[in-house]
């Protein structure tokens, strides 16, 4: 009898939280329940005791399915399908039964706060923690660039803006190269290996801080959370500027919605109403015209109670990530003030002034900071501009390439799985609607990233990029769609069987989605690992060229299938350290070995001492998928090279091999490259911004801060700050674009 | 020592500005000061670089630094309302 007696019988708290949301304290609701609800509620599964065990054994049966076997994997044995090629069925059945324990506790007629918390980050932890624990060193080439550009700053204490156009935006090689530093860790490897997991764990605290905005029940809030964390497979969150961006970016829309939203009485009812005493109006059209004009709900609580200090304290925390975000990354401040425009146009936020604010930092950073990036080729950078289908197809269709089935099995893989997110979430916003909800902030979090693909030049990854800055929005809409009622509701005594299964029925359909979302991550999130992988090997290639040619700089040929006339750079991890030395010629294979060992010693003779062709397995690996060289081609060719008896081997394993020429020409070694710092190149009208500026940016803070402090809606206060800012922000715009004329 | 380095490098700042704001609920005070501790950092360490001051230890001492002045501006704001 003990086991199963509800909350009632075992003198414990009714289960109170049902009828809420899983938000705070202000806004909840409370629904009067139907007599006899309560012994409803007691008998559904995840409520009694015995629910609650029976999703902990799933929970880590699953973690053991998943994990135990993956001490048998073998990662060389892995195909172009990437890791999934690679581990044991039961891992993927432990993937699976994570998902099903997940919703399950979804299924329950309370929440169960702290299982959830608890099944939410052991799935971080497995999905995101997965290659680094598999693999001995760091995965993703640009990984190491990062490496390289750190060690840089740490070893040279500047930046060289030539060298690379990543130097234009430093903030955040600087922060990991301060942090680690003042730390004393010299060796970033650690750092490098685990940061997807960390980053992906530090992104789950400002999402809750968004969720917790939204009226919607517990269910939908953390299956939202739950989608974010398994759709993000974007593979953006490696120690990067792009994810420390989008930690400020999410930090930033976190600190908006939760105390810079208008209070209830200016979101008030949207919609058309019309009085009791006014004519009924029937018939389809009047059907239609009710569903999209009828009066709706807002889609978020009432604003969180902050006092003035509090609200101006986080303002200028606002500002400050604002500057940082700009000065790290070149894409997120863009997000960041479309997002806060769309906010401010949906009247969803306060900080009318914000998006102004932000354009002036933004435009005077790249203005002033990033000359070496633009200044001499402004048409290439800003080309991309307004070419939305072109953008649209270099990234989308561009991407899939015409090389292995198997490669673009996992591209196609990549965009269904984006199409798929994106549609589920259009159709839970019109389920939303259809509730009468009106989810304004969550669809300004949706559509605004798409701001991106007009505006952006950004190369082929411009899909991927707004993929992943719509996430946010998209996981809620998701949600939304199978768990669309503002408060869960409650469970009824009437008909009990039908009405639990009819409960059950959004977790099933949940259930099934999650089984198909997390066999997606484990496909695609590591679908190019068999080149993506870096190998022990690989750095210590790097290592014995370095130790070969202690000074001086480094040619490093490699070999390539594809077109680079563009740009275009091996595989591997090149310039992990020492990054100002080397550089990379690079030769076109002819696809007989022969042929390529004359070509590539002719390279390394044209590049006498400094030459070293290198070859590693991943980027082997990168020529047979993408390229489609016949496999083994790679084996083939190293052993061309070690037979030529012009060519020695400098370095070789399993993973990588460095030749040399046995003889080279004699060349003088050239004086070192000075390197470019950042600097703010004159024209005649710059000092008159660098007067401006500051003063402009102090106006518009206290323009913020002023209004923050006037009554609501009261405009008289602010208008000595807007008659000072616009001249001001007048000349800023005339002396940027003078400098762009000038100095193009 | 290096643990003691990190937790004032990040402690430090987040405690101070979360005295800021105090009207904040504990769980949100953590989340809004651990950002807060952070573009502090990349702050300091972006005008270390740009200024050429590039130093981890002098960061370190200016991290402290500015931690102490956001506590002082804490404490003077408190005082002055405890006058009023």
């Amino acid at each position: 009898m003990t086991t199963v007696s509800g909350p009632d019988k075992t003198g414990q708290p009714a289960p109170r939280t049902a009828d809420h949301t899983a938000g705070p304290p202000t806004g909840r609701r409370t629904i009067p329940r139907r007599h006899g609800a309560r012994r409803a509620l007691a008998r559904s599964v995840g409520d009694q005791p015995v629910g609650a065990l029976c999703v902990v054994v799933l929970l880590i049966t699953g973690l053991a399915l998943f994990w135990i076997p993956l001490r048998g994997v073998r990662l060389d044995a892995m195909t172009g399908y990437g890791l999934i090629s690679v581990l044991p069925v039961t891992t993927l059945v432990g993937a699976g039964v994570l998902a099903i324990a997940f919703v399950a506790t979804l299924g329950a007629a309370r929440p169960r706060r702290t299982l959830l918390a608890v099944q939410l980050l052991s799935t971080v932890v497995s999905l995101h923690g997965l290659a680094p624990v598999l693999e001995p060193v760091a995965r993703f080439p640009t990984t190491w660039q990062h490496a390289g550009l750190i060690e840089y700053i740490t070893r040279t204490h500047g930046v060289d803006t030539l060298l690379d156009a990543r130097f234009n935006w430093p903030a955040f090689f600087a922060l990991a190269g301060f942090v680690t530093k003042a730390v004393g860790q010299d060796h970033l490897d650690p750092v490098l290996r685990w940061a997807p997991l960390v980053t992906n764990l530090a992104y789950l605290g400002p999402l809750w801080l968004i969720l917790r905005t939204l009226r919607a029940n517990w269910r939908a809030k953390y299956f939202a959370a739950w989608v974010f964390a398994v759709a993000n497979w974007v593979g953006q969150d490696y120690l990067s500027p792009q994810a420390f961006g989008y930690l400020l970016y999410l930090c930033w829309i976190a600190i908006l919605v939760n105390w810079f939203r208008p209070d209830a009485g200016t979101a008030r009812k949207e919609g058309r109403r019309r009085t009791p005493r006014a004519r009924p109006r029937t018939g389809p059209f009047w059907r239609c015209y009710d569903w999209a004009f009828g009066p709706t709900e807002p889609g978020e609580l009432p604003p969180r109670p902050a006092s003035v200090q509090d609200r101006s304290v986080l303002f200028l925390l606002l500002v400050a990530i604002f500057m940082v975000a700009t000065a790290a990354h070149q894409l997120t401040p863009f997000l960041m003030i479309a997002v806060t425009t769309g906010l401010v146009l949906a009247r969803r936020c306060t900080l009318r002034g914000l998006p102004v604010l932000g354009c002036v930092i933004f435009a005077s950073w790249v203005s002033l900071m990033t000359r070496a990036y633009w200044a001499g080729h402004l048409d290439e950078v800003f080309g991309g501009m307004g070419r939305l289908g072109a953008n649209l197809s270099t990234s989308v269709a561009g991407r899939i390439t015409q090389g292995s089935p198997q490669l673009a099995g996992v591209q196609t893989g990549r965009v269904a799985l984006a199409v798929l997110v994106a549609i589920l979430a259009l159709l839970g916003l019109l389920r939303r609607h259809t509730a009468r909800m009106n989810d304004r902030v969550v669809v300004v979090l949706f559509l605004a990233p798409f701001a991106s693909f007009g505006l952006q030049s950004y190369g082929g990854e411009i899909a991927l990029r707004t993929y992943f800055f719509m996430l946010p929005g998209a996981c809620v809409l998701l949600a939304y769609l199978f768990f669309p009622d503002p408060v869960s509701v409650p469970a009824v005594r009437t008909r009990p069987r039908r009405r639990r299964l009819r409960r059950w029925r959004p977790a099933i359909a949940a259930g099934a989605f999650a089984l198909v979302l997390i066999s997606g991550f484990l496909l695609v999130r590591f679908g190019n690992e068999k080149f993506e992988r870096i190998r022990p090997g690989d750095l210590k290639a790097f290592d014995a060229m370095l130790q070969r040619r202690p000074k001086g700089p480094i040619d490093v040929v490699w070999l390539t299938a594809e077109d680079t006339t563009g740009s275009g750079f091996p595989v591997m991890p090149w310039s992990y350290r020492s990054y100002e030395r080397f550089s990379y010629p690079v030769v076109s294979t002819s696809r007989v070995p022969g042929t390529d060992v004359l070509t590539v010693a002719a390279k390394l003779h044209d590049h006498g001492a400094d030459g070293f062709f290198v070859t590693t397995r991943g980027h082997e690996a990168y020529l047979e998928l993408s390229g489609g060289l016949p496999a083994g081609y790679g084996t083939r060719l190293r052993e061309a090279l070690s037979r030529s008896a012009a060519i020695a081997v400098v370095y070789a394993d399993r993973d990588a091999a460095v030749f040399t020429l046995r003889s080279p020409p004699s060349s003088p070694d050239p004086p070192p490259p000075t390197a470019t710092p950042v600097t703010v190149g004159m024209t005649p009208w710059t000092p008159a911004c660098l007067v401006y500026l500051p003063v402009l940016l102090g106006v518009l803070i206290a323009r913020e801060l002023r209004r923050l402090r006037a009554p609501r809606g009261e405009r008289r206060p602010l208008r000595p700050y807007t008659v000072l800012a616009v001249p001001l922000l007048v000349g800023l715009i005339a002396v940027v674009v003078e400098r762009f004329l000038t100095l193009r | 020592m290096s643990v003691l380095i990190l937790l004032l490098l990040t402690g430090a700042p987040a405690l101070a500005f979360a005295t800021l704001v105090p009207g904040l609920d504990p769980a949100a005070r953590v989340v809004v000061s651990a950002a807060a501790s952070t573009v502090m950092a990349g702050l300091v360490a972006e005008v270390m670089l740009l200024t050429g001051l590039w130093s981890p230890a002098g960061g370190v001492a200016a991290m402290a630094g500015v931690s102490a002045v956001l506590a002082g501006v804490s404490l003077a704001i408190r005082r002055h309302r405890r006058t009023r």
